[in-house]
């Protein structure tokens, strides 16, 4: 296939060609109540073509890749009607390599049979709690091969292997409907969606418990998130607005987010790490062949750097991180977050709750968004906190801020771990879900604006 | 080029050899995108996709499986097949026979519209706001595509329709000492639109009105709602009447047909008919004719919507509303939501209101418990109401509330200009009271 690719590039001309091939197969159940809604396997097939000239892009994606030197002449022809101030990119080591998937359990060697079974007996865990009117169980592999030729020399094979499961309980009483879930994913192998019966458990058990929970007074609370919900606390608040692509051409942003800024205590760091073994944002190489590294974005409470492309590095000047990625073939790479953490300091749980008269302790994240400034993110469940205790259990727990304030108004970094991937994802630009992982400690944060009833 | 003629011929004639009944869906698509960023072009794009979904019944069950790859089409029965040995038990049959529906969904317009006629549309529209405000960051895409779809089976149904989209949306981001300001509009249908100049009007509006900031405290305000704000209110009520979380008994509104649910001015239904609208089509994707299904009928609920399966486990008849692409099996879908207007001008909503809030935009739209009606989301975009004008921007706050209780006794007055910008017609709603937590 390289090599049929490496030959293609010749039907066209540009400063620039990128040829991207797609293989990929995937396996899934889903379990929605008491039926088993969908079960099997696919397969894709497709590809596509990325050319610069002077600055300007052409694209072209298909799956006729047998046609391959029409759509590198296509894109060339495309990106020719663009002009643009010429850039460039920013240069690369040009890689050459062959990436294999190495799954500790591979889901491929799995029976169907099998992974239907794992996924009827977590459903069944669900149905048989009391109050559950519905659940849902999925079960998802998915396995690329992704041949990417460039004209400065990258010559890639990377294979990717991922495994993931989802279970949600809905939980009913009259008219009151609450939900909760629980998902793992990412790339370590079959083996972490097995032994997930107790979490099932819990997971019905949160939606029941949910339903006599009850809404938070709404207004700003001292607030304590949990590991999960600090990774989307990260990832929303901070992470997207240190992707280059959103600053590169602005001036007023490009000061607003000039390097040594500070935007929190000097306890506080981020980073984004794409080579971190395992996590569901793992890559060796990036969707424009430049391998993947740990960048720190905030360092000591200072901006420190940010998330680029080669054509972003190039536009500012910076070295590039290997952060350009792509959904599918279908879909042009753009910068992107790969697995997005804030690192653990020395507060163990009951000192981040120590002092708090009238807060609110969150757990999980439903989900979250931001438009660079103002974020919000969601929780699964939370507990009031009175006088440094846990209180009684509040739902519907949305919590607002803004990124120039909240990140500043972290008062306390916790001393646990974890990180967090599963069958979600991260969507911008229309490529949704992109697999992705975040996580950190515990942290408490003042002032943060809750909704409520 | 592909032979759909000779795939399907192929598809259907293998997968019915070896199960009882089998349906192939083919889907394919061609589109033209071109993306503007810092007020320039930069890309110009070609994307095409086809694939397709094999769907059969073996001993009852449902099997399902996809491919994109078109030389492996004897895997693709292989799949399906081994599907269907865990396959839900199907409650339907496939449709022998369809009287597609008499809807325009195509424009020629639209597909011979070229690449530079798309950038300069794109790039004047960008001018026109930069015109009056040349220190924004303008992105635009414009994008016209050809969609071709067919479902046939093993009854004897063979359906097909070939269908256009255009699309087109403006943002423009303004930067200044406080923060980020977003605002943006778009629309997309079946129709070639020529004239963009309602979207920049719109991106210049909301850029005058929101040069002034203001603040809100905490408390309760009479609020309006925009069109495009109310997109994310009824994301609830949309839930409610889908048929595949009123089979799982998810729904709140279950066991609910023929009672008042919302207030008596509320009316709404399903329409798959407008011409040239962006979810209209002569037939559903699984060859079921496509209809107007009305839903709250003066607040009483009416009807959910259905597709083929969900409407056989409930004994009841399909709505026509089987949506998917070719990679995945049928789910009851929306198609063009329409809410009918009131009789409140706007200007006279605004009017009435001394100290309050107008909404346009919200930040985690959906990702509240939006089953049960619940919405809490951060006003991306939004006005301080002072003695019936516009006062400033307000931001850093949340809205908050339940839906159903909300439409059922919150609603003070209803528009009476619906707007339509892609699948959902609906007009400015003013709510009596909506919580507000700010800072």
């Amino acid at each position: 296939m390289i090599d049929r690719i490496r030959k293609a590039l010749g039907a066209g001309s540009a400063d620039y060609i990128e040829i991207r091939v797609q293989e990929a197969g995937a396996t899934s159940v889903q379990y929605t109540g008491k039926e088993l809604e969908s079960i099997g396997r696919r397969t894709r097939l497709g590809g596509s073509v990325r050319a610069m000239v002077k600055g300007g892009w052409g694209f072209a994606s298909f799956n006729e890749v047998e046609e391959l030197p029409r759509f590198v002449e296509a894109a060339c022809a495309q990106a020719r009607l663009v002009k643009r101030d010429p850039t460039g990119l920013a240069p690369v080591e040009p890689a050459t390599d062959h990436v294999v998937a190495k799954p500790e359990v591979d889901p491929r060697q799995i029976p169907l049979e099998q992974k239907q079974a794992l996924c009827e007996r977590y459903n069944n865990t669900i149905l048989a709690m009391p109050k559950i009117q519905t659940s849902s169980v999925v079960y998802r592999d998915s396995t690329v091969v992704e041949h990417l030729v460039t004209t400065d020399g990258a010559e890639l094979v990377q294979e990717t292997c991922f495994t993931g499961t989802m279970a949600m309980a809905v939980a009913k009483d009259g008219t009151n409907v609450q939900r909760a879930y629980d998902s793992v994913g990412d790339v370590r192998g079959y083996q972490i969606v097995e032994g997930r019966d107790e979490v099932c458990e819990k997971v019905a058990q949160r939606a029941i418990d949910l339903l006599s929970a009850e809404p938070p007074e709404a207004g700003p609370h001292t607030v304590v998130l949990d590991s999960k919900l600090c990774g989307v606390f990260v990832h929303e608040a901070f992470g997207h607005l240190s992707e280059a692509d959103f600053i590169h051409e602005n001036e007023r942003l490009k000061k607003m987010m000039s390097i040594g800024r500070r935007f929190g205590p000097d306890a506080l760091c981020i980073c984004d790490d794409p080579s971190a073994p395992g996590e569901a944002g793992y890559y060796a190489y990036d969707a424009e062949g430049t391998r993947g590294t740990k960048t720190y974005l905030i360092r000591g409470g200072v901006l420190t750097s940010r998330l680029h492309s080669r054509e972003t590095a190039a536009m500012m000047n910076e070295p590039p991180t290997g952060n350009a990625r792509c959904l599918t073939y279908g879909f042009v790479p753009i910068v992107r977050m790969s697995n997005t953490y804030m690192e653990p300091r020395q507060y163990p749980f009951e000192q981040l709750l120590e002092g708090v008269d009238d807060g609110i302790y969150a757990i999980g994240a439903i989900g979250g968004q931001t438009d660079m400034e103002m974020f919000t993110f969601s929780a699964e469940e939370a507990y009031e906190i009175k006088n440094g205790k846990l209180g009684r259990k509040l739902r519907d727990v949305v919590l607002t801020g803004n990124v120039f304030q909240t990140l500043a108004n972290i008062e306390r970094i916790g001393n646990d771990f974890s990180m967090h991937g599963g069958l979600g994802g991260c969507g911008k630009g229309g490529q949704s879900p992109l697999r992705v992982s975040d996580g950190g400690p515990s942290v408490r944060i003042r002032n943060v604006v809750v909704g409520g009833r | 080029m592909i032979d759909v003629d000779a795939l399907i011929d192929t598809v259907l004639t293998k997968a019915g050899a070896a199960a009882d009944a089998a349906e192939v869906f083919y889907d394919s698509s061609e589109s033209r995108p071109v993306e503007f960023e810092n007020n320039k072009l930069k890309y110009v794009a070609t994307k095409s996709g086809r694939g397709v979904g094999l769907r059969v019944i073996q001993d009852g069950h449902i099997g399902f499986s996809s491919t994109s790859d078109l030389n492996r089409i004897d895997e693709l029965v292989k799949n399906a097949l081994e599907s269907a040995k865990f396959g839900q038990e199907a409650k339907f049959e496939f449709p022998s026979n369809c009287e597609p529906a008499d809807v325009k969904s195509y424009d020629e317009n639209v597909s011979a519209f070229t690449t530079r006629e798309m950038t300069e549309l794109g790039q004047g529209a960008i001018d026109q706001v930069l015109d009056k405000y040349p220190d924004v960051q303008c992105t635009a895409h414009v994008s016209t595509a050809i969609s071709d779809e067919r479902v046939a089976n093993t009854n004897g149904l063979d359906v097909g329709h070939r269908s256009t989209t255009f699309s087109i949306d403006l943002t423009a981001l303004a930067v200044n000492d406080d923060g980020l300001l977003w605002v943006g509009d778009g629309r997309a249908g079946s129709r070639l639109l020529t004239d963009a100049a309602p979207l920049s009007r719109k991106v210049v509006s909301d850029l005058d009105r929101a040069k002034v900031e203001a603040t809100i405290s905490t408390g309760t305000y009479p609020t309006i709602f925009t069109p495009d704000a109310m997109a994310t209110l009824l994301i609830s009520l949309s839930q409610g009447v889908n048929g595949k979380l009123v089979q799982k008994g998810a729904s709140p509104l279950v066991g609910r047909l023929g009672e008042q649910i919302v207030d008596e001015r509320v009316s709404a239904l399903d329409d798959a008919l407008i011409d040239y609208a962006a979810s209209s089509a002569p037939h559903d994707t699984e060859g079921l004719a496509s209809t107007r299904t009305p839903l709250i009928e003066n607040g009483v609920l009416k009807n959910f919507l259905f597709d083929l399966q969900t409407a056989g486990i409930l004994g009841t008849k399909p709505t026509g509303n089987g949506l998917r692409g070719y990679g995945s099996q049928p789910a009851p879908g929306h198609n063009n939501t329409v809410v009918s207007p009131g009789d409140t001008p706007f200007e006279e909503m605004l009017h009435d209101i001394k100290h309050g809030l107008l909404v346009d935009s919200v930040l985690g739209g959906g990702m509240s418990n939006t089953l049960a009606g619940e919405l809490s989301v951060n006003v991306e975009l939004g006005f301080l109401i002072q003695n019936g004008s516009l006062a400033g921007r307000v931001k850093n706050c949340m809205i908050f509330g339940n839906v159903y209780d909300l439409m059922k006794d919150g609603i003070a007055a209803i528009g009476d200009t619906p707007e339509m910008k892609s699948s959902l017609s609906v007009p400015p709603f003013c709510f009596k009271g909506i919580s507000v937590a700010a800072q």
